[in-house]
């Protein structure tokens, strides 16, 4: 199982650092993302603490979609798919795997983002450090959930519009609480209650992953 | 006996909410601080009931049903998707209708507000089930994949409810289901809310049978398509 998670993690890295998909087009999408969703909801006169939190989530969410979109637009593409079914790989094991490697691609462009937030929105160093592992687990959530969704929704041919149309209701929660976890950290609150909810969603949508990932890919 | 009941399932659909519409409108006293707007007590909360627990709970037991190999039959598949069809409708209702309500009690069309807003992503949950379900050609595939799909979106309901409780709300409690027992409704205002139950349900009934009839009618149809131009392009091979 180990080997096969470390050889789906070589493989989705190595087709990035061959496609400089993440350096020269994903960073950048969510650099300006965050600036426009920052000059849209006016955050120059109103309480950067209060909007700021959510504009670098709404902005993590669509990078998260464009990243799992263009994955599996590449395993469809590349046939890669059903090449994993007739190799007889575990399908947990190949979830796994596509949710770390996509994962760690998700938490580089986020500390991108979250650097830049600071500058934007006003944020202080140190509550940004508070805040990063409840950032990093709500990317792994945003992860776990996505890659599944991703599983369903790929097919050759596929509007691109359905990933967002049935993952987006399920992201509602792990916004919600990572939001409300990354404003306790710059307004120096406490919100330890959403821990449990984003703790929640790692382990079912993780275990439905696992459990599901493989039959999904068969359908 | 079986087919008498369903062709006198909409009548008696038609009649119970004519009855609800009567005893709402015209025999049940204003309320004191609402007025004529408590009124939509009456529709609000057994559209809230049809849409969110009845239709799509009917959706999610039918996937999970089509999943298990020894109930999978496609009659089983095509109520799940009925269902869901109903569950948008009747979401749809229940916000245009708590939205009309919120107007004069919050002063406004539409509120931040917890029921409202895990309503609407419930909604828009229906809605991508429904369009990934069309997104399928092959029936087989069609089913199988709506139906994990349903059940993922299952577990994931009680989460976004609760999520969005502890964010924010301004919706009332509970009116008959409050944890003390203590019914905040009563005398005929309480039977016409319960025949609202009632009726809603009936109608929920009556439209997920009609739905799910076209919908086999339609498969039917398309499969009877299917075996007529395999004959002709075998009996064309054969001249």
């Amino acid at each position: 199982m180990w080997s096969t998670i470390v050889a789906i993690i070589r493989v989705q890295w190595r087709v990035e650092m061959r496609q400089r998909v993440l350096l020269w087009q994903v960073a950048p999408f969510a650099v300006m993302a965050l600036v426009i969703t920052g000059l849209a909801a006016n955050a120059r006169s109103i309480a950067r603490t209060e909007v700021g939190p959510g504009l670098v989530y709404v902005v993590l969410v669509f990078t998260t979609l464009l990243l799992i979109g263009r994955l599996f637009s590449t395993e469809s593409s590349s046939l890669s798919s059903p090449s994993f079914a007739m190799l007889a790989i575990d399908g947990s094991a190949a979830y796994l795997g596509t949710v770390i490697a996509l994962a760690v691609e998700l938490l580089v462009v986020t500390g991108v983002v979250v650097a830049i937030s600071g500058l934007l929105f006003h944020f202080s160093a140190m509550s940004l450090l508070v805040a990063t592992p409840s950032i990093v687990v709500t990317i792994i959530d945003l992860t776990t959930l996505g890659v599944l969704f991703g599983a369903l929704a790929a097919r050759p041919g596929q509007s691109a519009a359905l990933l967002p149309l049935i993952a987006l209701p399920s992201f509602t929660p792990v916004i919600i609480a990572g939001e409300r976890l990354l404003t306790a950290a710059v307004t120096h609150h406490g919100a330890g209650q959403w821990w449990g909810l984003l703790i929640l969603m790692s382990v079912v949508y993780g275990g439905i992953g696992a459990l599901l990932y493989g039959v999904i890919g068969e359908l | 006996m079986k087919n008498l009941w369903w062709r006198a399932l909409g009548p008696v659909t038609l009649i119970s909410l004519l009855l609800t519409g009567w005893l709402g409108l015209w025999v049940t006293p204003r309320a004191q601080e609402q007025g004529d707007f408590a009124r939509l007590v009456y529709l609000h909360p057994a559209e809230a009931w049809v849409g969110i627990y009845l239709s799509f709970g009917t959706a999610v037991v039918a996937s999970g049903l089509y999943l298990w190999p020894r109930t999978r039959r496609a009659s089983v598949d095509l109520v799940a998707a009925s269902a869901m069809e109903v569950s948008v409708v009747f979401l749809v209702l229940t916000l245009v209708t708590g939205s009309i309500w919120g107007r004069p009690t919050w002063g406004v069309w539409w509120a931040w507000d917890a029921r409202l807003t895990s309503t609407a992503v419930m909604a828009v949950l229906a809605l991508g089930y429904l369009a990934y379900r069309y997104s399928f050609e092959d029936p087989t595939r069609r089913a199988q994949r709506s139906a994990i799909l349903a059940l993922i979106s299952a577990v994931n309901v009680p989460i976004i409810h609760f999520s969005v409780v502890w964010w924010k709300t301004l919706h009332q409690g509970a009116t008959v289901l409050t944890p003390g027992a203590s019914i905040k409704i009563h005398g005929i205002m309480a039977w016409t809310m319960l025949l609202s139950f009632v009726a809603f349900t009936l109608c929920f009934v009556w439209m997920t049978r009609v739905r799910y009839l076209i919908a086999r009618r339609a498969q039917e149809g398309a499969s009877a398509r299917l075996a007529s131009a395999i004959a002709a392009r075998q009996s064309e091979s054969g001249a």
